[in-house]
C-alpha cells in the first residue's frame, strides 16, 4: 500500500506547476502564498504565506507550526521554538530555528542533538518569523510534494524515536503490574486480599520518589525462583507472533495511508485522470511507475529525494520487489477478474496486497530477529530464571525455521486472489473477515496449541505470572541499554537504534503478553461479576491496543534508516546540506507565480481595503451579509477607499467610499467602465460584463451602503426585496466569490444571522501581532447538504508592504 | 654494567610500569565507583534518582522547561525511598577485577510490611505516610556488603546499580520485604481465580 501511494504521489509530480501570488514588499525579498493540501484535510486548499529571498523559498512558522498541530513561540528573539509538550498523534518535541544564522536545536528523544543545521539562515521581519520550507517540514516529521498547483504536505507522523519516547512517558501504564492493574481497587475480583491493599497503599507512597522507582519494584517484585521452564516455549512463541492488537493496529496504519488517496484530495484527482488512460493491465501500471521514477528524477530531485513516499517508490523500483516477486499471482490474479474492475483499480488492489504482505513479512522477521537478539545479549542481571531462559533460546531456534507457519504473509499468500476480487477495499476485507481470526491468538491453536479452546483461567494466570517475569527483564534491559546509546547529545549509530528497537519490541511485547494472559484468567467469573469487572477489561485492553500501535511502528526499524524511520537524523542533514540545491524549486515557483491581478481574475475576486473602523473596534455586527451570489459591507461605520474588482476584464475602483458624496462614487464607477442600470434617487444600480453588480445607497447625497454581487452563473434569485442579501439558492450553479480585505492589523467578528435566511455565517478574522488567521464557515444549522466554507490568506495586495486578508469562499 | 644486572634492572621497570598501570587503572575504578557513595552522601532524592535511574530525566532549552512541561521527574516529595536514603551511607569495601564490594549501611526495612500487616486495621490512606516516616525513623541501622559487577573498557566504566541485591541493600531489605508481600497477593489471587 505504502508502495502505491509513493507512487501516486510521484506520479503526481509529473503533472507538477505550481500556482503563487507574488508581491514584492521589499526588494530583496518576495512575499506569496501557495495552494497547499494537508493530508488531513484532503480536497480543502488552503493557503501558506511563503517568502523569497536570496533564492531560497521560506515558510511561515507560526503559520506551518499551527497548522501542523505544534505551538509556536518565538523565543527571546533569538529563534523560533516549534514544539509540542501535550499527549497527541504529534512527536513529543522541540525544534529552533535561529534568526539570521543556520543554527538549529532539534530535540530527539531527550537531547538537543549535535549535527543539525539549516541550509538557510532564518529570517524574522514585520511579517514574521520565516524558516526553511522544505528543511522545517523534514525537521518537523513532514514531507511534502507537489501536485499540479498544490503543495501536499503530510500532517506529522511519530517516528521510532518519538515512540521510545512515548514509552517512557507512559511506563508506568504499559507494565503490567498486578496490583496496580487488578488491584483491589477495580472491583470484587476476589482479590481484596489484605496484602493487595497494602501493596496499593506503598505504591501510591513509592510514587512520591518518582514512577521509575515504582516502575523497577513492580518489575522486580516477582518472585521467579520457583517457576522453570514449563512456559518459556509458549512466551517465545507469543513474541514472535503477531497478537490481534497488533494485527489490527497494523490495518490501521495501513488504512491511513489510504486515506491519502481519497477522491476529494487533490492525489485522488489525479488519480481519476490517470485511471482514464491507464490500460487495464497491470503491465501498464508498472511501466508507469518506471516512467514516473525517471521523470522524477530528471525534474524534481530536490524535492522527492527527502520525501518519503518518493523513496518507497524507489525502493520499491530499484528493487523490483514490486512485482516481479509477485508476478505469477498479479497474473493468476487478473484472469479472474471480472470486467467491472479496472486496471487502476486492480492495481490498487495489488498494490494493498503487495505493500501488506511487505510489511508483514518484514514483521515477522524482526520479532524472530528480535528474541535472538535478545536471548543471546540481555546483559542486565536476569529476573527470569534460567531455566526458563534456555527453554526460550532452543526455541527460539526452532522458531527461526517455521515462522512462516504462523505468520499474517502465509493468511495473505493463500487468500491472495480472493483478496483482491472482492469489491471491498483489502483493509476493510481483512478486517471483517471471519478467518482473519486464523491470524490472532485466540483462535490460532492449530499452531499454538496452548492456547487452543480449553485453557483454563488457572493456566491463564501461570502464563501471565511467567510473562510478568519476562517483563521484568524486558523492561530492565530496554531501559538500561536506551540509557547507554541515547546519553548524551551525539546521536547513536544506527545498528544502535536498530538494537534499541530490537529490545524495546520486547519489552512492549511482554507488557502486551502479560496483560493478555491476566486478562484471559478473569474468565469463568460469575455473571454478576464479569459485568462489574467488564470496565477493567475494557480499560486494559485499550492500554493493549495504544501498545500495539508502538509495536507495529517499531517493528519497520531498519539498520539503514530507510525511510527516515528513526526520522531526520543528523547525518541525514548533513547529506542534506551537501546536495542542497534549492535553485529549481524558486525556479518552479518563480515560473509559475501569476500576476497578482491575473490571479484574481481567475478567482472572481473582489477588493476591500481599509476598513479603518473595523480595525479600531474590532468587530462589525450585522453588517455581513451574503448569499451566493452576493457580498455586502454595510456596516454604516465602515470606509472602503478603495475597492477593486475583477473579472477577466481586471477592473479596478479606486477610492469609493463609504460616506463619500454619492455623484463622486457614481462618476467614478462610470469613469471605470460601469453602466448604471437602475436610478430611484437613493439606489444606483451598476453592472459591468454582466458579473457583477454594485449597488449604492445613498441619504442625503451621501452614500451609506455600497453592495457588490458577483451575477456570473445565474444572477440574483429570489431576491427578498428588504435590503438585504440576495436570498441565497446556494449550490453548484454559482460561481466562487472572494473578498480581499485590507488592513495592517485587523480584527473581524462578524456574525450573520439572519433569520429569514437558512444560512448562519460566522467570519472570525484576527491579525494582531501574533494571529494571523481567520475562521470562515457555514454553521449549517439547516442541514443543507454541501456545507458553506472558506479560507482566508495573506497577500500583500497592492505591494506597499501590508498583508491584505483574502476570502474566498468556496 | 653486565648483562645479569642489565636484565634485574629490565626485570625492576617492568613491574614499576605493570603496577603503575594497575594503579592506575584500579585508581580510575575506584573514582567511578565513588561516584554512588558521593551522590548518597547528598541525600537529594533528585540527584540519586537521576545517578540510579536516569530514565525519566529530560533535558531541554531552559528557556522553555517550564512552558513545554520539561522540568523532569521533580515530583517527589518526601517518599519513602528519600527518607530511607536520608539514613543511608556506603563505602567502598573492595575493588576486584569485575566487582566492586560495598558496605552500605541503611535502616533495617527487612520487617517493614509484616509489621504494617499487624496493625492493618488501623491503616489508612491518610495515615500510612505518617507512619512510615516514623518507622523509618525509628528503624535501627544495620549494615550490609552487596557487590556490583561492573566493567571498564577504554576509560568508560559501567555498573549496574539496579540488580536486586544493590536495591536491597540501599533500601535496607525493603526491598525483598516488598516481594514477599507481592507473592502473598499473588496467592490471594491465585487462590481467587475459580468460583
Amino acid at each position: 500500500m505504502k508502495h502505491f501511494v509513493g507512487i501516486v504521489m510521484c506520479i503526481s509530480l509529473m503533472f507538477t506547476s505550481v500556482t503563487l501570488t507574488f508581491a514584492k514588499a521589499e526588494d530583496e525579498k518576495q512575499y506569496g502564498s501557495i495552494n497547499a493540501e494537508f493530508s488531513d484535510n484532503p480536497g480543502y486548499n488552503e493557503q501558506l504565506n511563503i517568502m523569497i529571498k536570496d533564492s531560497h523559498v521560506y515558510v511561515n512558522a507560526q503559520e506551518l507550526g499551527e497548522r501542523l498541530g505544534y505551538q509556536v513561540a518565538d523565543t527571546n528573539e533569538k529563534c523560533v521554538s516549534i514544539y509540542n509538550n501535550q499527549e497527541n498523534e504529534l512527536p513529543y518535541g522541540l525544534t529552533q530555528f535561529y534568526y539570521d544564522d543556520t543554527k538549529v536545536n532539534h530535540m530527539v528523544f531527550n537531547n538537543s542533538m549535535e549535527g543539525y543545521e539549516a541550509p538557510f539562515s532564518s529570517v524574522k521581519d514585520e511579517k514574521g518569523m520565516w524558516i526553511p520550507m522544505e528543511y522545517s517540514l523534514l525537521l518537523l516529521n513532514s514531507s511534502m510534494l507537489i501536485a499540479e498547483d498544490t503543495v501536499v504536505i503530510a500532517i506529522p507522523e511519530k517516528n521510532i524515536i518519538d515512540t521510545y519516547m512515548d514509552v517512557m512517558r507512559n511506563n508506568d501504564t504499559y507494565l503490567f503490574d498486578w496490583g496496580d492493574d487488578f488491584g483491589y481497587s477495580h472491583g470484587d475480583l476476589q482479590v481484596i486480599g489484605g496484602a493487595s491493599h497494602i501493596i496499593n497503599l506503598f505504591q501510591g507512597v513509592l510514587e512520591l520518589d518518582g514512577d521509575s522507582w515504582k516502575q523497577l519494584f513492580q518489575t522486580m517484585a516477582m518472585d521467579s525462583s520457583s517457576y522453570d521452564s514449563k512456559y518459556g516455549q509458549d512466551i517465545a512463541m507469543l513474541l514472535c507472533t503477531t497478537s490481534d492488537a497488533e494485527y489490527q493496529a497494523a490495518i490501521t496504519r495501513v488504512n491511513e495511508l489510504q486515506d491519502i488517496l481519497t477522491e476529494d484530495g487533490k492525489l485522488g484527482e489525479l488519480l481519476s485522470k490517470i485511471q482514464k488512460t491507464q490500460e487495464t493491465k497491470i503491465e501498464a501500471l508498472y511501466k508507469t511507475c518506471e516512467t514516473t521514477i525517471k521523470n522524477v528524477e530528471k525534474d524534481n530531485p530536490e524535492a522527492a529525494i527527502y520525501n518519503k513516499a518518493y523513496r518507497q517508490l524507489e525502493r520499491a523500483i530499484d528493487q523490483q520487489s514490486w512485482f516481479s516477486d509477485t508476478g505469477e499471482s498479479i497474473l493468476a490474479v487478473q484472469k479472474g477478474v471480472s470486467g467491472g474492475i479496472t486496471g487502476l483499480n486492480m492495481g490498487m488492489r495489488v498494490a494493498e496486497v503487495v505493500g501488506y504482505m511487505s510489511e508483514f513479512s518484514d514483521q515477522d522477521k524482526f520479532m524472530v530477529q528480535a528474541l535472538e537478539q535478545y536471548l543471546s545479549n540481555c546483559t542486565t542481571q536476569t529476573v527470569t530464571s534460567e531455566s526458563m531462559k534456555k527453554s526460550m533460546v532452543d526455541y527460539s531456534e526452532i522458531l527461526q525455521t517455521n515462522i512462516g507457519a504462523y505468520s499474517l504473509v502465509r493468511f495473505l499468500e493463500e487468500n491472495l486472489d480472493g483478496l483482491i476480487t472482492k469489491s471491498l477495499s483489502i483493509g476493510e476485507a481483512l478486517g471483517t473477515q471471519a478467518n482473519i481470526e486464523l491470524l490472532v491468538w485466540s483462535l490460532a491453536s492449530d499452531y499454538i496449541p496452548f492456547l487452543s479452546e480449553g485453557i483454563s483461567a488457572a493456566d491463564k494466570f501461570e502464563l501471565a505470572l511467567y510473562a510478568s517475569i519476562f517483563q521484568a527483564d524486558a523492561f530492565l534491559n530496554y531501559q538500561s541499554y536506551r540509557d547507554q546509546v541515547l546519553v548524551d547529545t551525539k546521536m547513536p549509530e544506527l545498528d544502535k537504534l536498530y538494537t534499541l528497537s530490537q529490545y524495546c519490541y520486547m519489552y512492549l511485547k511482554s507488557c502486551y503478553i502479560t496483560r493478555d494472559a491476566a486478562l484471559g484468567s478473569l474468565k469463568g467469573k460469575s455473571k454478576g461479576t464479569e459485568e462489574k469487572i467488564q470496565p477493567l477489561i475494557d480499560y486494559q485492553k485499550s492500554i493493549n491496543d495504544e501498545i500495539a500501535m508502538h509495536m507495529v511502528k517499531i517493528k519497520s526499524a531498519s539498520l539503514d534508516n530507510d525511510l527516515y524511520v528513526y526520522g531526520f537524523l543528523p547525518e541525514d542533514n548533513t547529506a542534506y546540506l551537501e546536495m542542497y540545491d534549492d535553485s529549481k524549486l524558486v525556479d518552479l515557483v518563480k515560473d509559475n507565480s501569476k500576476d497578482l491581478i491575473e490571479y484574481l481574475g481567475a478567482k472572481t475576486s473582489l477588493v476591500l481595503e481599509d476598513f479603518t473602523d473595523i480595525s479600531d473596534n474590532g468587530s462589525t455586527d450585522g453588517g455581513w451579509e451574503y448569499g451566493n451570489e452576493a457580498i455586502s459591507f454595510g456596516a454604516s461605520s465602515d470606509s472602503i477607499d478603495y475597492i477593486m474588482i475583477n473579472n477577466e476584464g481586471n477592473y479596478r475602483l479606486n477610492e469609493l467610499q463609504w460616506g463619500m458624496e454619492k455623484d463622486v462614487a457614481i462618476q467614478k464607477l462610470l469613469s471605470e467602465g460601469w453602466s448604471i442600470e437602475e436610478d430611484t434617487g437613493k439606489y444606483y444600480s451598476f453592472v459591468n460584463h454582466g458579473n457583477y453588480n454594485i449597488s449604492i445607497f445613498a441619504e442625503d447625497n451621501i452614500v451609506k451602503q455600497i453592495v457588490v454581487k458577483a451575477l456570473n452563473g445565474g444572477g440574483l434569485e429570489n431576491s427578498t426585496g428588504d435590503g438585504e442579501a440576495g436570498n441565497s439558492t446556494y449550490g453548484d450553479e454559482v460561481g466562487n466569490s472572494n473578498g480581499i480585505f485590507a488592513t495592517s492589523d485587523i480584527k473581524v467578528n462578524v456574525t450573520n444571522n439572519i433569520s429569514k435566511e437558512p444560512y448562519t455565517t460566522t467570519v472570525e478574522i484576527s491579525l494582531g501581532d501574533s494571529k494571523k488567521w481567520s475562521v470562515v464557515y457555514d454553521e449549517n444549522t439547516d442541514g443543507y447538504s454541501n456545507g458553506w466554507s472558506g479560507e482566508a490568506l495573506l497577500v500583500d495586495l497592492n505591494k506597499d508592504g501590508r498583508d491584505e486578508v483574502i476570502v474566498n469562499w468556496q | 654494567m653486565n648483562l645479569r644486572k642489565f636484565i634485574v634492572i629490565l626485570h625492576l621497570i617492568s613491574i614499576v610500569v605493570i603496577f603503575s598501570g594497575c594503579s592506575k587503572e584500579n585508581n580510575a575504578v575506584e573514582e567511578k565507583a565513588s561516584e554512588v557513595i558521593n551522590v548518597f552522601s547528598t541525600g537529594d532524592i533528585n540527584k540519586i534518582n537521576e545517578f540510579m535511574l536516569s530514565s525519566d530525566k529530560v533535558e531541554m532549552n531552559q528557556e522553555l522547561a517550564a512552558e513545554f512541561g520539561f522540568a523532569g521527574n521533580s515530583k517527589q516529595n518526601n517518599g519513602v525511598l528519600e527518607q530511607i536514603f536520608k539514613r543511608t551511607s556506603i563505602e567502598i569495601e573492595d575493588v576486584e577485577k569485575e566487582t566492586i564490594t560495598y558496605k552500605v549501611t541503611a535502616p533495617h526495612m527487612t520487617d517493614l510490611f509484616s509489621d504494617i500487616q499487624k496493625i492493618e486495621a488501623t491503616l489508612r490512606t491518610d495515615n500510612f505516610e505518617d507512619y512510615l516516616s516514623e518507622y523509618i525513623e525509628e528503624a535501627k541501622l544495620s549494615e550490609t556488603t552487596v557487590k556490583v559487577p561492573y566493567t571498564m573498557e577504554d576509560g568508560e566504566f559501567n555498573a549496574d546499580y539496579k540488580s536486586q541485591e544493590f536495591i536491597n541493600s540501599i533500601t535496607g531489605g525493603l526491598f525483598e520485604s516488598y516481594k514477599g508481600i507481592y507473592q502473598e497477593m499473588l496467592n490471594d489471587y491465585s487462590n481467587g481465580l475459580e468460583e
